[in-house]
C-alpha cells in the first residue's frame, strides 16, 4: 500500500505496512530499527572499551600494544568498532537527509559517507590483523 | 488558497509565515538536542582519527612512538578528552532517547531533569575516566 493511497485527513500509521516507501530515504522505519539495535549492543562494549584504553593509555606504546594483541581486547575492539561504523554511517546519513538538500550534493554527501566509512572500517581491520598478528609472534620471540 | 492569494496579487505575504527558530526560547530539551547530534558528528570523524591512530600504533615502532606520543600532547589530550566527553555525551542521550523510545519520560519535569543530567553525567563519566586512566597509570 503507498503512502498515497489513504484518505487525506487520516495519518499514515507506518506500522501497517512496515513504514514502507516512507522516509527520506524510503527505507521506512528499517534504519531506525537498526539504528536502536546497535546502540543496544553496543553501549556495554563502548563502555568496556573506553575503560581498557584509559587503563593503558599511560603505560607506553609497547604496552598499549600488548594490550590490544590480547585476545579478548581485539575481539571486543573490532565488534565495537564494527558496531560504532554501521551506527555512524546511518547517523550521518540522517543528519546529511536533514540538512543538505540540494540533490547533487545530496548525492555526493552520501558517497563520501560511505566511502569514510569503508576507509575507516579498513584502517581498523588493519590494525586488527597487525594485533592479532603480534599476539602470535610474541609467544616465539 | 490564502498562500496563492498574496502571490496573484503580487503583495508581500504576513511574515513570518511559520514558527521560525529564533521565536523559540533555549530549553534544556532543545541545547541537548543539538548537543546530541554534534556530538554523534564529532564522533564520526573522531572515530576516524582513532582508527587512523590504530593504524598508526600498529604499523612500525616509529609510528607506534609518533601515535603515543602525540596523544599526550596538548592538542592530542584535548582531542582525547573532547572525544571521551562526546562519547559520554552521546552515549547518555542515547540511553535518554531509548527511555523516550519506551514510551517513558514525558512530562515538563521528567524531560528536564533527563536533559540536565546529560550534560551534568557526561561531565562527571568524562572526569571519572579520565581519573582512572590516570590513577592507574
Amino acid at each position: 500500500m503507498m503512502a498515497n493511497d489513504t484518505k487525506p485527513g487520516v495519518p499514515v500509521s507506518v506500522f501497517g505496512h512496515g513504514g514502507k516507501d516512507l522516509g527520506s530515504s524510503g527505507h521506512g522505519v528499517g534504519h531506525w530499527w537498526t539504528q536502536r539495535v546497535l546502540t543496544i549492543i553496543g553501549m556495554p562494549m563502548v563502555l568496556v572499551m573506553v575503560l581498557v584504553v584509559a587503563w593503558a593509555s599511560g603505560r607506553g606504546p609497547g604496552q598499549m600494544l600488548l594490550v590490544f594483541s590480547y585476545p579478548p581486547v581485539t575481539i571486543l575492539l573490532g565488534l565495537s568498532m564494527a558496531l560504532m561504523i554501521m551506527h555512524m554511517r546511518l547517523g550521518l546519513q540522517q543528519v546529511i537527509e536533514d540538512y543538505v538538500t540540494a540533490r547533487c550534493w545530496r548525492y555526493a554527501a552520501f558517497i563520501f559517507n560511505d566511502a569514510f566509512c569503508a576507509v575507516v572500517a579498513m584502517m581498523t581491520l588493519y590494525a586488527l590483523i597487525k594485533f592479532s598478528a603480534i599476539s602470535v609472534l610474541a609467544q616465539f620471540v | 488558497m490564502a498562500q496563492a492569494e498574496h502571490v496573484a496579487r503580487k503583495t508581500p505575504a504576513q511574515r513570518p509565515l511559520s514558527p521560525h527558530l529564533q521565536i523559540y526560547g533555549w530549553t534544556w530539551t532543545f541545547v541537548m538536542s543539538g548537543f546530541h547530534r554534534a556530538s554523534g558528528v564529532a564522533l564520526y570523524f573522531g572515530l576516524g582519527l582513532f582508527a587512523l591512530w590504530l593504524v598508526l600504533l600498529s604499523s612500525s615502532a616509529e609510528c607506534a612512538l609518533f601515535a603515543y606520543w602525540f596523544m599526550g600532547t596538548p592538542i592530542g589530550m584535548l582531542i582525547v578528552f573532547g572525544f571521551t566527553w562526546g562519547l559520554m555525551h552521546h552515549l547518555i542521550g542515547g540511553i535518554r532517547h531509548f527511555i523516550w523510545d519506551a514510551g517513558c519520560g514525558f512530562d515538563p519535569v521528567m524531560r528536564r531533569r533527563m536533559a540536565m543530567f546529560t550534560l551534568v553525567g557526561s561531565v562527571t563519566a568524562t572526569i571519572l575516566v579520565w581519573a582512572f586512566a590516570l590513577l592507574t597509570r
